[in-house]
């Protein structure tokens, strides 16, 4: 296979993603990381990488619209960054140490963990991306987003779970929204809107310190890198511009099923074990 | 705790919008170049970036893979100068708190950058 047609593979895996991404309110991350690992038979650290940079394309386009509509809290992004990018430093650093075979089950953790937020949001009526635990009702804000006079309350362990999130970013290549929102919205009391909008902000600056760690270590692949962070960003802008977010029950339900499934093929590459399907 | 800043969210939102899009489509350039060229580029070890400083020497060159690093670079460091954009503008309105978180946020990335080791 020549080089034109495997970066136009790369970049198609991107566009998917990212447009799958936009649709159901979730990261690219989470369907790039497998897409190259179990199709492409990519390195672990290779795919995390391409993963992070394609993040912080993504963010910068997301945020962008966000700050238009005056929805980000900067602030509480700079003020929760300091753990997040550490986190996220600290989470690249420790994924060149340990085997990719924990790297491999953690992640498959993570997207039975996405699954399961895409069918509680589903039980909820409410959009995927933002799906809350359980018990969020009562700490419902009593306060709009647009007159941003929100109190923010449980600062420790808004910053502990955040960071959290920042290391999972490095180790994995995700974005960390999935727990960066929830933890926002319950934990801190922020609105939903603007925990969302805050988040996408955060995640591209996360993104950018796991990302110059991998690079240093010399685990980016640059054409991979950029032809799976150009289609994401097409995608996900198409997507989020002329379709709209998913709402069926039954797609979500069935997109949550395969989140599951791709979630056992990662578990399974971890334990060196094939499932038929992806080829893991 | 919040402080509100219309002013500074447009100029955020420009920044992050433009400074990755110009990125990216200088790192697709990039990419397009590359992978018309014969060879086997998908090998591990055959893309090894150039070391910074290496760069515009490359450029000059007009090696396309330094047109897509340059362009990958371009994207990385658009958040980063975001957030330097926030710290210039809260410094204006004397919010020195966030001018502080802004600066501890930009010198735990120039950590990453610089090539912390373990």
């Amino acid at each position: 296979m020549s080089g034109f047609i495997e970066t136009f593979a790369f970049l198609l895996t991107g566009l998917v993603s990212g447009a799958l991404g936009a649709l159901l309110g979730l990261g690219g991350g989470v369907f790039i990381v497998p897409a190259l690992t179990l199709l492409f038979h990519l390195p672990l650290p290779v795919a995390v990488s391409s993963s992070l940079i394609a993040v912080v394309a993504t963010s910068c386009g997301a945020s962008a619209t966000y700050l238009r509509q005056h929805l980000t809290n900067v602030s509480l992004a700079l003020t929760l960054e300091l753990s997040t990018t550490a986190g996220a430093i600290a989470g690249g650093l420790v994924a060149g140490l340990i085997s990719h075979d924990v790297l491999f089950v953690l992640f498959g953790l993570i997207m039975f963990f996405t699954a399961y937020s895409m069918l509680r949001s589903v039980r909820r009526g409410q959009p995927v991306g933002e799906a809350v635990p359980d018990g969020a009702d009562s700490l419902a804000t009593t306060t709009s987003v647009d007159d941003r006079s929100y109190q923010i309350h449980h600062w420790p362990a808004g910053i502990g779970v955040t960071g959290l999130a920042g290391m999972l970013s490095g180790l994995l290549g995700i974005g960390g929204g999935v727990i960066k929102v929830p933890a926002m919205y319950l934990v801190m009391g922020i609105p939903l809107r603007a925990a969302t909008a805050t988040s996408s902000f955060m995640v591209g600056v996360t993104a950018v310190a796991g990302a110059f760690v991998y690079w240093n270590r010399g685990d980016v692949h640059l054409l991979v890198a950029a032809s799976v962070a150009f289609g994401v960003y097409v995608g996900a802008t198409l997507a989020s511009r002329y379709l709209q977010r998913v709402h069926n029950r039954f797609l979500i339900l069935l997109f949550a099923v395969v989140l599951f499934y791709v979630g056992l093929n990662m578990v399974g590459a971890g334990f060196h074990l094939s499932l038929p399907g992806l080829g893991g | 705790m919040h402080y509100h800043d219309s002013v500074m969210d447009t100029l955020l939102g420009h920044v992050l919008r433009y400074g990755s899009l110009i990125g990216l489509v200088l790192a697709f350039i990039g990419s397009v170049l590359l992978a018309l060229q014969k060879g086997d580029v998908f090998s591990p070890g055959t893309l090894s970036a150039y070391p910074f400083n290496q760069v515009p020497a490359a450029l000059q060159r007009g090696d396309p893979l330094a047109i897509l690093e340059l362009g990958l670079l371009l994207l990385l460091v658009t958040p980063p100068v975001a957030i330097l954009v926030a710290a210039g503008a809260y410094a204006r309105r004397k919010h020195w708190r966030y001018v502080l978180a802004a600066t501890a946020v930009l010198l735990i990335l120039s950590l990453s950058i610089i090539g912390l080791k373990l």
